[in-house]
């Protein structure tokens, strides 16, 4: 064997063959690298599907909410609108099956019949639902979602809670979480704050125009779970982000101001009954900050969706089909929500004359000093005759007096000396025609007809010198004429100034152009100068003011006798901090000029906000003394003393000490007052009846009170001017029995008919 | 003689310490060796990660199921350890030869069980297939498979001369095959009965079968596969329905996924969410989402899926070079057997674990119908186990006898 060992071959008698088992291997190899080609494919190739299919049950995505940012008002820390976490009551009548089939193996069967009926009952007592409504939602068997009720308050939550507790009714009754919108003041500044949906969207006002940053980013939270349900804390694919929430918005709106014209509108509403709405505007002039702005019909905030009562009115008045009543309802809806002092547009009328006379004055088409203007009753203007409201005439006036008088012949000189060109070059240099680029949503631009060069030319000029014909919204108007009370610049009227975060850190403040200067400082003061103090009925005491009325008539309206009747005021005169604009859409009560409807309005609100912005008066008002304590002393004496101060002083009894009197220490009573000094014998009783002094002029009514034994309280006499004026209210009725020395409030207007 | 005895003293020295036994008259040694390490190395490998997996893809069922997240990879362990045992065993003691002689016998008596479990056997899932002894669970036909290759090897190598005719070989091996065949069928096993059809074929070809004859029984074996698929579905249909919503359930398992289209698309269609999840790397060890109650009985037949999701497609490859491997070393060792027959024995079991993958990795990836064929070394299942390494004890022992040197 040449000792070498030989190795063995297989083929024909040992092993197989070693081509039969290599191409064996062969395959078997080539079918694995086949399949890892497949795996290849599955893993790394086309993968997404199948991978998005598998995430996709074994993870859920549940929404955290972003909290919606809360709307201060101007100080920052008076909430206006805030989002508060709130439950809804929900039940899942396929789980009241379950619990009832469940129960038929323990010691308490029940069937779904008295379950259902345990839970209607049960829920009805707490959420004062209808019992019937709940057991015929919870007969929805396949449903597992049936809202009872929304928007739970505390006291039904922890009841709910407990109810669950008591009856372990978790897989029937449940709880989740929601927000609402509270609006902590109902109607307050409702046409400005606007409101949010359900869904978190502001759907008008500063929540819709501010929704970006109010609304704030929803979180998410991703959760895996097994196939029964139970979180995988291994949880490839869970993952969490944190909602974002909104950032809190910082209004202009100062609280105290938006209540005094919302409380003072609301007074004129009711006196003049106006087919339309009673509007206001309180605009800070040098920035164009809104510190308030009310219309009158308001709605409730927090119930937007409900008519008020105003406009349930009109709903229930509607006759139609239940289609019709429903759009009818809509339409109501809409028109109650409406913000016209930014999307509805009015003829300015008189209050107009500012901007013609400050177009005038800065073109130099007339003199200050020097122009005259003869005024008799009306003029001709290519063949049409325009009627002052004065018809026997101002005669011949200065500028300032036809200012002043409101007379349309004067103004359509001036508009004739300006130029149709010229007017049309100011008249959008003051912001008309365009929108304010307000915060304010949906606001509209004014109406103009702009025909020149034309034969119409002259009569169109002659009419919207005094401000008729052409439309503009009121945040225009009060704009436009707030760059007169500012030394002639332009600002952008706004409500909402900074947004801040959680921690009162501002994020963000809202800068406006306010350098845009239309017309000089001088022309503004020479206007300011023959406007203050002009309209008696909006004369603020202690303060001067300046003012402008209007009563326009609307042209577009199919009856005669229109009227919307609007006064303008800037105070204090000297430096004007504020304009407020007062309207009144057709009153229907009493007088229509806009001197006797919207002045006092303006003279009501300005008499209160004016100190509250700290603005100080500089004349004083009525003189009046406080009442002192005169108690034990002698009676004679004190009225001695009094007498020779100019109170009146009645003793009443057979005494000489007083040991009563009238009005109680403290009071205040006007310098010209009535004090009752009793001494013994003297009964203290309800002994005088009030006059009635309805029309009587400011001296007789005085003279009747003090007669009467009775003091007063005097509002609307501007620096004791007594003349063409008169008692309109007193604050106790006529024929009613006070004490002696009780402090009756009268209420005086002048009679201006300057429109 | 003095030579033969010089040299036998010399290969008694070799360093490989050969241990050379008088076989016959004809002076044949067999030289008695160490096992085929890296083929050791492998099946242990293999072991190894398939019992991290059981635990892997078991421990949520497991708890949720038992309340006890080790149910499942307590018992492969123990059977792991248990099989390991019984291989080292048959590699050190057995000598082959015996098999031989007692090959007939068993499996007539394996297949003798086969026919017994439909009757007497337990149901698990709807099918008969398991006789339960001693609280333990057996499955007759895993050791049918293994018979088959035993009575194929032993026959072939009796008559390895007549093999190559259609008569003297094709016949007498179909012959055998078909009762083994038969008895999966009557136990409804369909994926026992394709490794059956599948073991003969590759008995046949490793036979030495001219290859126009093998060729004619590929032809008929394929040519009827696509009468299945084609034009007899319809008979099929009317046959055997449930065979054909399989084939449908096939070609769209996400169609079949939910409670009322019968649900029986949701484990392949699972399966394959649970292979794309992985990528490349995986999701990590342990960290499959599938396992938790969406694949169902993740630790059987698609244990693999887990793998993918966890260990990804570079696992796969790792799981699938490891078996490569253990294909390579199986025909390394039936070359280098000392016979015939062992040599047919050695490939005849590597195949037989190498279809059982390939299925298993078909099945998985809804590459072939879902059949129920579990992973050899990963699918839950211990005597399986201890089966498998018992063959691959076999293996081993084979490998140990290498080099037949003449005299």
């Amino acid at each position: 064997m040449a000792g070498a060992s030989q190795k063995f071959t297989p083929s024909g008698s040992g092993r197989t063959s070693v081509v039969r088992a290599r191409v064996a291997l062969a395959v078997i190899l080539v079918l694995m690298l086949l399949m890892c080609v497949r795996f290849a494919y599955l893993q790394l190739i086309d993968p997404a599907d199948y991978r998005t299919a598998a995430l996709d049950q074994y993870t859920s995505s549940v929404t955290i909410p972003a909290k919606r940012g809360s709307i201060y008002a101007n100080d920052g820390t008076t909430e206006l609108a805030v989002s508060a976490t709130v439950y809804n009551c929900f039940i899942s009548p396929a789980d009241i099956s379950e619990f009832a089939e469940n129960s038929q193996q323990t010691d308490k069967p029940i069937t779904r019949e008295e379950l259902l009926r345990d839970v209607s009952t049960g829920l009805s007592r707490i959420l004062g639902v209808e019992s019937s409504e709940i057991t015929e939602k919870g007969n929805r068997v396949s449903s597992k979602y049936q809202i009872i009720k929304k928007f739970l308050n505390e006291t039904e939550e922890t009841a709910v809670r407990a109810f669950i507790a008591d009856n372990e009714y978790q897989s029937i009754i449940h709880l989740e979480e929601t927000t609402k919108r509270y609006y902590r003041y109902g109607s307050f500044a409702s046409h400005v704050l606007g409101f949010t949906g359900s869904d978190n969207q502001g759907l008008s006002g500063i929540e819709l125009t501010y929704n970006e940053y109010l609304a704030g980013v929803d979180g998410k939270s991703v959760k895996a779970a097994d196939a029964y349900g139970n979180e995988l804390d291994s949880g490839v694919g869970s993952t969490y982000i944190a909602a974002t929430n909104g950032l809190n918005v910082v209004t202009t709106i100062d609280w105290t101001i938006q209540n005094t014209i919302e409380k003072y509108i609301e007074q004129a509403y009711e006196e003049h009954k106006p087919n339309g709405r009673v509007e206001c505007i309180v605009l800070d002039v040098n920035n164009g900050e809104i510190l308030g702005s009310a219309i009158y019909p308001s709605y409730d905030l927090n119930n937007y969706n409900t008519l008020s009562p105003y406009y349930q009115q009109k709903y229930d008045a509607f006759i139609g089909t239940d289609d019709e009543r429903s759009a009818e309802r809509t339409k109501l809806l809409y028109e109650m929500w409406n913000n016209t002092v930014a999307t509805q547009t009015y003829e300015p009328g008189s209050t107009f004359k500012i901007i013609t006379s400050a177009i005038a004055l800065e073109e130099g088409r007339i003199d200050y000093d020097t122009s005259s203007f003869n005024c008799v009753g009306g003029m001709v203007v290519l063949g049409t005759e325009i009627h002052c409201h004065k018809t026997a005439g101002h005669g011949k006036q200065t500028f300032s007096e036809a200012l002043v008088n409101s007379c349309n012949p004067a103004f359509i000189q001036i508009g004739n000396a300006i130029g149709s060109t010229t007017f049309k070059k100011y008249f959008e240099e003051f912001g008309y025609g365009q929108v304010s680029g307000s915060d304010i949503g949906g606001e509209v631009s004014s109406i103009y007809y702009a025909t020149e060069n034309t034969q119409f030319e002259a009569i169109e000029l002659a009419v919207y010198s005094f401000g008729q014909t052409f439309k503009v919204t009121p945040l225009q108007h009060i704009r436009a004429v707030s760059s007169v009370a500012n030394g002639g610049y332009l600002v952008v009227p706004h409500v909402v100034k900074a947004l801040v975060d959680d921690n009162g850190n501002i994020v963000k403040t809202f800068e406006y152009e306010t350098d845009r200067q239309v017309v000089s400082t001088e022309t503004c003061n020479k206007i300011l100068k023959s406007l203050t103090n002009s309209t008696k009925n909006a004369a603020v005491s202690g303060y001067n003011v300046v003012s402008k009325t209007g009563t326009s008539e609307k042209r577009d309206t199919l009856r005669e006798d229109d009227y919307i009747s609007s006064c303008v005021t800037f105070a204090p005169a000297e430096d004007p901090q504020i304009a407020i604009l007062v309207l009144v859409d057709e009153p229907t009560q009493g007088q229509h000029f806009g001197s006797a409807v919207a002045a006092p309005v303006v003279s009501n609100i300005l008499t209160e906000i004016l100190p509250h912005l700290g603005i100080a008066p500089n004349t004083q008002g009525e003189e009046t003394v406080t009442v002192n304590d005169y108690n034990g002393k002698n009676a004679y004496d004190v009225k001695t003393l009094l007498e020779a101060s100019g109170l009146k002083c009645v003793i009443r009894g057979s005494g000489e000490t007083v040991i009563n009197q009238l009005p109680a220490a403290g009071t205040v009573i006007t310098a010209d007052g009535v004090i009752i000094l009793y001494t013994e014998g003297a009964e203290i009783s309800a002994s005088v009846k009030v006059p009635d002094l309805h029309g009587k002029s400011p001296t007789a009514a005085i003279k009747a009170l003090i007669n009467a034994n009775l003091n007063v309280s005097v509002s609307g006499i501007f620096n004791g001017d007594y003349t063409n004026c008169s008692v309109v209210a007193q604050s106790v009725n006529p024929g009613e029995m006070v004490l002696p020395g009780t402090v009756i409030e009268l209420e005086f207007l002048y009679e201006e008919s300057i429109e | 003689m003095a030579l033969k005895q010089r040299e036998k003293a010399a290969s008694d020295a070799r360093p490989e310490k050969k241990r050379a036994v008088r076989v016959n008259q004809n002076r044949i040694y067999r030289l008695i060796g160490e096992v085929d390490r890296p083929l050791l190395i492998t099946i242990i490998a293999l072991v190894c990660i398939g019992s991290v997996m059981i635990f892997s893809a078991s421990y949520a069922v497991a708890e949720s199921r038992f309340n006890d997240s080790y149910h499942f990879a307590r018992s492969q362990v123990g059977f792991a350890i248990a099989g390991i045992v019984v291989m080292a065993l048959v590699a050190r003691m057995l000598d082959y030869r015996i098999l031989k002689r007692f090959a007939y016998i068993f499996y007539v008596v394996v297949l003798g069980l086969n026919y017994l479990v439909p009757f007497f056997g337990q149901t698990v899932n709807g099918a008969t297939r398991w006789f339960v002894i001693f609280g333990i669970q057996f499955q007759p036909s895993e050791l049918l498979k293994f018979a088959l290759v035993l009575a194929c090897a032993t026959y072939i190598s009796n008559h390895h001369s007549e093999m190559r005719t259609l008569k003297g070989g094709a016949l007498p091996l179909l012959l055998l095959t078909i009762p083994a065949a038969g008895a999966t069928l009557l136990q409804s096993h369909l994926s026992a009965t394709i490794i059956i059809l599948l073991l003969m074929i590759v008995m046949m070809w490793l036979s030495g079968l001219k290859g126009v004859y093998f060729g004619v029984v590929m032809g008929s074996g394929l040519t009827l596969a696509a009468f299945v698929l084609t034009v007899g579905r319809g008979i099929i249909e009317a046959l055997v329905p449930q065979a054909l919503t399989r084939l449908q359930i096939w070609e769209n398992p996400f169609a079949y996924m939910s409670y009322e289209t019968g649900g029986k698309g949701w484990q392949p269609a699972q399966s394959l969410y649970a292979i794309s999840s992985g990528g490349f790397w995986g999701l990590g060890l342990g960290q499959s989402n599938q396992k938790h109650g969406y694949l169902p009985e993740p630790q059987n037949d698609y244990i693999f899926a887990i793998l993918c999701e966890e260990l990804g497609f570079f696992g796969v490859i790792c799981v699938i070079a490891l078996f490569a491997v253990l294909a390579y070393r199986g025909y390394h060792v039936s070359q280098n057997a000392p016979n015939r027959f062992s040599s047919l024995l050695a490939m005849g079991i590597t195949s037989q674990i190498i279809i059982q993958v390939l299925l298993n990795l078909a099945v998985v990836t809804n590459t072939f119908p879902s059949t129920g064929i579990s992973l050899p070394f990963f699918s839950y299942g211990g005597t399986s186990l201890i089966i498998l390494l018992a063959e691959m004890g076999i293996v081993l022992s084979i490998s140990r006898y290498s080099f037949i040197e003449q005299g």
